[in-house]
């Protein structure tokens, strides 16, 4: 063996080195940094249960020691313990729902679905919820469109989309959703009833818009991201687990979707559901 | 009997605290987030401010700096989980830090009266609840 092929062997072993040198400082800092983001969330659930916990706790013990002013104070004691009951209750499924998703074996019941429908239906259920009733404002372009869709779930995508929107977004700012449709949804079905051939699939968009603080391009990719945060949003005080919009995209996905999020600093976001129209309900619906 | 405002934006909390308080005899105004509690801080004269530290839009220690440079000398009871990040936060702003444990105010007058410059009380949020006892 000559000096050249020395060196050569060297360099190769030095390069080999390296590489793998690379690859497990690479693997490394991710472990780390996924057992961070875990131990956030683990911190950002706490806190999520601690509110709705500590009002029923102070509100149950009002009722038994019967501290409680008046009939009317009673029963929205009662509405508000209802209604927390259900946070809780929602936060809870949130999670089992998302660890199911995560291993794969979130199941889904697909039929077909009026969108216009679970838009606003979801939208008016929103907006009881927070307030006013014009706090969520609805725009369907485009009825009787159908999408093959598990309901529950396309609607908790849709109530997530809302959610964050309604935490982000200043309280006199209004949400506006919007329901279009194109592609194949116009030119579907010909005079004799028969689905024209070669037509492109459709697509139903659902899109969330608010005029919150928008999300810095540098943040614009993670947020997706199970248990990401972005730094703004901790910084704002705002409450949330960082699963809701991992939730979002496992839901879409299985549906045949994807999830397009628009937004700049200082003008809001726009987050918008694609899925692909059901070809089988195209023009049936009367 | 005290004029207290209460700061929080989760309802449950604070339709309890607002009775409650009322219970004991003081006049409670709730502000749901800081925009409304300077507001409010701002508009009549209140004996305590109740902060809760997790606010929409303007968080609890930003509103408590806003009202001090705004002039307001109110006594101010930051609700927190996180004392420690809270002293921090609040610390050299302000003449006295003091931490209250166990959810209870202990002798509040009394500290209030003994440093009345700028008072800010960070109380420690134990458990799953808050009880105030021996308000002024």
């Amino acid at each position: 063996m000559d000096a050249h092929d020395l060196v050569r062997r060297v360099g190769v072993i030095g390069i080999l080195v390296v590489v793998g040198g690379y690859v497990v400082a690479r693997a490394t800092f991710r472990e780390l940094e996924v057992a961070r983001l875990q131990r956030e969330f683990v911190a950002a659930v706490s806190h999520e249960f601690r509110p709705p916990l500590t009002s029923m706790k102070h509100l149950v013990e009002m009722l038994d020691q019967d501290a409680v002013p008046s009939e009317e104070r009673r029963r929205l004691y009662y509405r508000v313990l209802a209604q927390e009951t259900n946070r809780l209750q929602r936060l809870v499924e949130d999670l089992l729902d998302f660890q199911r998703m995560e291993a794969g074996r979130a199941v889904y019941a697909m039929a077909p679905l009026d969108v216009a429908e679970l838009v606003e239906s979801v939208a008016a259920a929103f907006a009881g919820q927070h307030g006013s009733a014009d706090r969520v404002v609805v725009r369907i372009a485009q009825r009787g469109v159908l999408v093959r869709a598990d309901a529950e779930a396309l609607s908790r995508a849709l109530w997530n989309l809302l959610d964050n929107a309604a935490k982000y977004a200043p309280a006199d700012t209004p949400i506006a959703v919007e329901l279009s449709a194109d592609g194949g949804a116009q030119g579907g079905v010909a005079e004799d009833g028969a689905v024209r051939q070669g037509v492109a699939r459709g697509v139903v968009r659902i899109s969330v818009r608010d005029r919150g603080p928008g999300i810095a391009a540098s943040d614009q990719a993670r947020v997706f991201d199970k248990f990401y945060r972005a730094p703004s949003a901790i910084a704002a005080g705002v409450k949330g687990t960082g699963i809701g919009l991992a939730i979002v995209q496992h839901i879409v996905s299985a549906h045949g979707g994807r999830v397009v999020l628009e937004s700049r600093p200082g003008d809001g976001c726009s987050f918008t559901i694609e899925v692909p129209v059901d070809e089988q309900g195209l023009g049936t619906r009367r | 009997m005290s004029r207290i405002l209460v700061v929080e934006d989760e309802p449950g909390i604070a339709l309890a605290l607002e009775d409650d308080l009322t219970l004991e005899s003081h006049r409670v105004t709730v502000a749901d987030d800081g925009v409304k509690a300077i507001a409010a801080a701002r508009a009549e004269p209140f004996d305590l401010i109740l902060l809760d530290v997790m606010l929409p839009h303007k968080d609890g220690f930003e509103v408590c700096r806003e009202l001090r440079r705004a002039g307001l000398r109110t006594p101010i009871l930051m609700l927190t989980a996180k004392t420690q990040e809270a002293e921090k936060v609040m610390g050299l702003d302000m003449a006295i830090t003091e931490r209250v444990v166990d959810n209870q105010i202990m002798n509040l007058r009394r500290k209030v009266e003994a440093d009345p410059a700028n008072p800010v009380f960070i109380a420690s949020v134990r458990g799953l609840g808050y009880r105030f006892d021996g308000l002024p």
